[in-house]
C-alpha cells in the first residue's frame, strides 16, 4: 500500500512541485546562512545608498543588496528561514501532538464510562475554535511581553490543536469499533496498549496530512506576529519583520519587501502543495 | 479541501505570480501628482481638514497633556494668554495686553472682553486663576510643575499647604496678575504652553481623568470626539473671539496610522496634509517638480538619543554611561535617515542654541568608550570578546519609531564595549508609562521637543532633581545633580544673555561628563500639503499648527479613486494588467 501511495505521490505534479519547493526552502535554511556568508545582524556602512535614496542595491558583496539598517538582506532571509521553518514545523509538532493525544483520548471515552471525559475535552474543543485565532495569538504575543522562540513555538502550538483533536476523535471513533480493535479489547489489553497499537496506526494518515498543512498556517502566524512586531524582538531576522521593514522603501526599493514576502508565499504554497499531495496519495477516495 | 489545479490553470497561475512579482520590482519609484490646481484663494470657511499620527494621542487634558501628539490637539481646543506669532515671537493672545512690572516680579494680564469658552461661559480673570490652579493643584500629576515655582506661593499650594495660589490674583473681572518671588526669563514662555490654558468650569477645581475625553477650553475649535487609537475629531468653535475664524468647520486627526498608510491616502485624497512621511517618500516627495512649493522642512527643535537610568545597574555608575555616550556612532544614525537625521552630541538644538554652548557635546570615541568601561570595573577584551556587562540589559522603543532603528544600531556599537541590548517594543502611551516609573526601565529611546525657544527647555524638564516623580517622571534618567539643578535656577533668573550662555554651556558640560543621555540626532520632517490646502506652513516654534488653514473646496476633488498611480508624476511601468490571467 505504501509503494501504491508513493506512486500515487510522484504521479502527482502538484505535490512534487511541493516538494520541490519545501526541499528548496530546507536546504536554504540549513546551508544558506553559510553560503550568505555574512552576520545578519552586522551593518555594512561602507556600502553606498542608492540613487533614490534607498539601502544599498545588489552588489558581488551583497547579492541581493542591503535592507534599511544597511545589513545584508541574503543572509537575513536565510537566517529568517531557520526561524520560520524551525517554528512552523516545531509548533506543528507541538499541536499535533496535543491534538493527537485529545482527540484519541475523547473519542475512546466517548459513550462509556468515562463520557464526561469526551464531553469536557470537546467542549473545550468548541471554545478554542470559537476564537479567532490569529487574534488569540497576537493577544497572547502581546500579553507575554517578553517574546522568545520557545514562547512562540508553545504559544502557535498550544492555540491550534483543537481542529486536530476533532478529526482524530472522529477517527478514533471509526476505529475503536473495527473488529480487531473490538477483539484486543476483549483479550484484555489495557486501553492505552489499543491505542499505541491499533488506533494511532490508523488516525496516523489524517495526522500527517493536518501536520503537512498545519506548517503552511504555522509560517502565516508567525510571519503576522513579526509583522506586527509581537514576535521576536529585533534584530532577529524574520520574513515577518523584514516584510515590515521593508514596506517603507517599497517605492525606491520594492525587493525588501518582495522578497520576504515571495519566502512567505514559497513557504505557504510549498507546504500546502505536499500536504495536499500526501492527502491524495494515502487516501485517493477522498479526493 | 479543494483540488489541487490541473496543469494549465496551475501554469497560468505561476505565471501571474511571477509577473506579478516582477512587475513591482520593476516598478519604477514615483509619487501621485497633487490633488487638483493650485489656485489663490481668499480665506473661506467650510470643509474638513483630515491628517493622521502614527502614535496615539494620551490625553487632551491641558493640566497633564505633554507629549507632541497631545500638543498639536491641544493648540486646536485650548488658546492661552500669550503664543508665539508666525515669526516665532511671544505675542499676545487671550491677553489683550501684558505689563511686566520694571523689577520682572510682576506681569499683569489685561483679558480681551467677548472670549467665550465652548460651553459658552465668558472668559474672566477668575477662570484664569481656577485654570492655572487647578494644574498646579498637588493632586494633578502635571509634568512640569517646577516650571511655575516662581510664583509666590508655589511651594505651598503645591505642596497642599494652602488653599490658593496667592501670586495669581483677581485684580478685576478681566485683569489677572502673576506675582513672582524672583525675576524669571523664562516666565511668558512657559505661560505660552498648552498646560497654562484656561479651561471651562466642568474641568472642576482639581484634576479628573475624564476631562481628557470632553476637553472644553477657549480656543478655535471643540472636541467633538476622541477615541483613543483612532481618531480625534474637532468642530469649529463658533464663539471664537477672532471673528471669521477659524475656517475650516472640522478636522479629523486620525491617530496610530503608519507612515506608510499615511502616504498613500495622503494621494488618493483621504488625508490633506502629511508630516510623518518616510525618508524614501520625502526624498521622491521633495525631488518632484510637481510638488514644488507645496512642501517644507520643519524646523528641527527636537534632541533624540538614549536614556540610561542612574537609579539602575549599571547606570548608577557614570563610567558606564560615559562610555555608552563615547561608544555610540552619531554618523551612522544619520546615514540610515539622510536629510531628516542630523547627527549632534548636545541637548541644545542649532535653532536655539547660544554661541556659547556650540563647540560643547559629547563625541564617537570607542577607545574612551573601552577605556571608560574599564574604569567602571567592566573591562571588554574585544579580542577575546570577554568581560563586560553580564546580563542583558533592556532597551526601551517606541514601536515604528526611528529609536527603533536607533536601538537596533546601537546594539551592534555597544556589544563592542561588552553591553548586551534586548530592545523592547512598546506603543507610545505605554512607553511614556513605563519610562516615567521609577526603577522601572534601565534604558531606552528618548527624545525631547522645545517647549519654548529657549535653552532652559532642554534641562529642566527632563534632567533636574524636581523632575523626578515616582510615576510620570520626565527625567527618565532619575539624574540627579546639585549643581546642574542650581545653575538652571540661576539662569532662570539672569536676564544678562551672555551670562545665561555661560551657564547654558556649564549646563550642557555637565550633561556630556555625566551622561545621563547618550545624545545622539536632532530629527526633523518634511511636511507636505495637498494645493487646496492655504494658510498653512510649518511654524517656527508651534508644531503643524492648521488652527486658521482653509481649504479651497472648489479645487478639491471628490476623490482621487482606486489607482491614484495613473497620475503619475512621471512615467509608470507598472504592467500589472498584462499579466493578469
Amino acid at each position: 500500500m505504501e509503494r501504491r501511495a508513493l506512486r500515487r505521490f510522484q504521479r502527482n505534479r502538484g505535490a512534487v512541485v511541493g516538494l520541490v519547493i519545501v526541499a528548496g526552502l530546507l536546504a536554504f535554511a540549513a546551508i544558506g546562512p553559510l553560503l550568505a556568508g555574512h552576520d545578519p545582524n552586522t551593518s555594512d556602512f561602507a556600502a553606498a545608498r542608492d540613487g533614490l535614496g534607498g539601502p544599498g542595491g545588489p552588489s558581488r558583496a551583497h547579492p541581493l543588496g542591503l535592507d534599511p539598517l544597511f545589513r545584508d538582506l541574503a543572509s537575513r532571509l536565510a537566517h529568517g528561514a531557520r526561524v520560520s521553518l524551525l517554528v512552523g514545523l516545531v509548533a506543528t509538532a507541538v499541536s499535533v501532538s496535543v491534538g493527537a493525544v485529545v482527540g484519541m483520548v475523547s473519542g475512546w471515552a466517548a459513550d462509556g464510562r468515562a463520557g464526561f471525559v469526551d464531553s469536557a475535552l470537546m467542549r473545550l474543543v468548541d471554545v478554542g475554535l470559537s476564537f479567532p485565532y490569529l487574534l488569540l495569538v497576537m493577544a497572547i504575543g502581546t500579553a507575554l511581553g517578553d517574546v522568545t522562540i520557545v514562547t512562540i513555538l508553545l504559544v502557535l502550538g498550544l492555540t491550534s490543536w483543537f481542529g486536530t483533536a476533532r478529526i482524530v476523535r472522529s477517527k478514533t471513533l471509526q476505529v475503536r469499533s473495527l473488529d480487531f480493535v473490538v477483539a484486543s479489547r476483549a483479550l484484555g489489553q489495557p486501553s492505552w496498549a489499543v491505542l499505541l497499537r491499533h488506533v494511532l496506526p490508523n488516525v496516523a494518515g489524517p495526522l500527517i496530512v493536518i501536520a503537512s498543512a498545519s506548517v503552511a498556517q504555522m509560517i502565516i502566524a508567525e510571519s503576522v506576529l513579526a509583522y506586527l512586531q509581537v514576535g521576536l524582538p529585533p534584530p532577529t531576522a524574520t520574513w515577518g519583520r523584514m516584510l515590515q521593514e521593508g514596506q517603507r522603501y517599497y517605492t525606491v526599493a520594492p525587493r525588501l519587501a518582495v522578497a520576504p514576502g515571495l519566502c512567505i508565499f514559497l513557504g505557504v504554497l510549498g507546504f500546502n502543495l505536499l500536504g495536499e499531495g500526501v492527502r491524495d496519495a494515502l487516501d485517493p477516495k477522498e479526493t | 479541501m479543494r483540488s489541487i489545479p490541473r496543469r494549465p490553470e496551475a501554469t497560468r497561475l505561476g505565471v501571474a505570480i511571477l509577473g506579478v512579482a516582477l512587475a513591482t520590482v520593476a516598478c519604477e519609484a514615483d509619487v501621485a501628482a497633487p490633488l487638483g490646481p493650485r489656485r489663490e484663494v481668499p480665506p473661506t470657511q467650510g470643509g474638513v481638514l483630515r491628517s493622521a499620527f502614527f502614535t496615539d494621542v494620551r490625553s487632551l487634558d491641558a493640566a497633564t497633556a505633554f507629549d507632541t501628539a497631545s500638543a498639536v490637539i491641544e493648540g486646536l481646543i485650548y488658546d492661552q494668554l500669550v503664543t508665539y506669532d508666525r515669526h516665532g515671537k511671544l505675542s499676545p493672545q487671550l491677553a489683550e495686553s501684558i505689563e511686566v512690572s520694571p523689577d520682572g516680579l510682576r506681569y499683569t494680564f489685561t483679558l480681551r472682553r467677548g472670549v467665550l469658552f465652548h460651553d459658552g461661559a465668558p472668559l474672566g480673570a477668575d477662570d484664569v486663576k481656577r485654570s492655572v490652579e487647578r494644574t498646579l493643584h498637588p493632586d494633578t500629576p502635571c509634568p512640569v510643575p517646577s516650571y511655575y515655582e516662581r510664583i509666590v506661593g508655589w511651594g505651598e499650594y503645591h505642596e497642599g499647604r494652602a488653599p490658593e495660589l496667592t501670586g495669581v490674583r483677581v485684580e478685576s473681572e478681566h485683569v489677572v496678575s502673576f506675582q513672582l518671588a524672583q525675576p524669571d526669563a523664562t516666565f511668558l514662555h512657559v505661560m505660552a504652553l498648552p498646560i497654562m490654558a484656561p479651561v471651562c468650569e466642568s474641568a472642576g477645581r482639581t484634576w479628573t481623568r475624564e476631562f481628557s475625553r470632553r476637553a472644553c477650553g477657549a480656543g478655535p475649535y471643540r472636541l467633538v470626539r476622541f477615541e483613543h487609537g483612532d481618531a480625534v475629531e474637532v468642530e469649529r468653535h463658533d464663539g471664537y473671539w477672532q471673528s471669521g475664524k477659524p475656517y475650516v468647520d472640522r478636522i479629523v486627526w486620525y491617530l496610530a496610522m503608519q507612515p506608510f498608510t499615511q502616504r498613500f491616502k495622503f494621494e488618493r485624497g483621504d488625508l490633506d496634509y502629511i508630516r510623518e512621511l518616510g525618508e524614501a517618500d520625502s526624498l521622491l516627495y521633495r525631488r518632484s517638480a510637481a510638488w514644488q512649493g507645496l512642501g517644507e522642512w520643519e524646523q528641527p527643535l527636537s534632541t533624540f538619543g538614549v536614556f540610561m537610568n542612574a537609579e539602575l545597574r549599571p547606570f548608577d555608575n557614570r563610567h558606564v554611561r560615559r562610555a555608552v555616550a563615547f561608544a555610540l556612532d552619531r554618523d551612522q544614525l544619520a546615514q540610515v535617515r539622510p536629510g531628516h537625521v542630523a547627527p549632534t552630541g548636545r541637548m541644545t538644538p542649532d535653532a536655539i542654541a547660544p554661541e556659547a554652548v556650540r563647540d560643547v557635546g559629547q563625541r564617537h570615541d570607542l577607545d574612551r568608550a573601552l577605556e571608560e568601561m574599564r574604569l567602571a570595573g567592566l573591562a571588554w577584551d574585544p579580542a577575546t570578546r570577554t568581560g563586560g556587562w553580564p546580563e542583558e540589559i533592556e532597551y526601551l522603543a517606541i514601536l515604528d519609531s526611528f529609536g527603533q532603528q536607533a536601538g537596533e544600531l546601537l546594539q551592534q556599537q555597544l556589544a563592542r564595549i561588552g553591553l548586551r541590548v534586548r530592545i523592547q517594543l512598546v506603543g507610545f502611551p505605554t512607553y511614556l508609562a513605563r519610562t516615567g516609573r521609577r526603577r522601572t526601565v534601565p534604558m531606552g529611546s528618548v527624545g525631547w521637543n522645545a517647549d519654548y525657544p529657549e535653552p532652559s527647555t532642554f534641562f529642566e524638564p527632563i534632567l533636574t532633581s524636581r523632575a523626578i516623580q515616582d510615576e510620570e517622571s520626565q527625567n527618565a534618567s532619575f539624574f540627579s545633580n546639585a549643581e546642574l539643578d542650581a545653575l538652571l535656577a540661576r539662569a532662570r533668573v539672569t536676564t544678562d544673555e551672555a551670562e545665561r550662555g555661560r551657564l547654558y554651556r556649564r549646563a550642557e558640560e555637565i550633561v556630556r561628563d555625566e551622561a545621563p543621555w547618550a545624545v545622539a540626532y536632532s530629527y526633523r520632517y518634511f511636511e507636505l500639503w495637498q494645493p487646496y490646502l492655504h494658510g498653512y506652513r510649518p511654524h517656527p516654534v508651534l508644531q503643524q499648527d492648521v488652527r486658521f488653514a482653509w481649504l479651497d473646496r472648489g479645487a478639491r476633488p471628490a476623490r482621487a479613486g482606486l489607482f491614484p498611480w495613473r497620475r503619475r508624476s512621471g512615467r509608470t511601468t507598472l504592467a500589472l494588467a498584462t499579466v493578469l490571467p
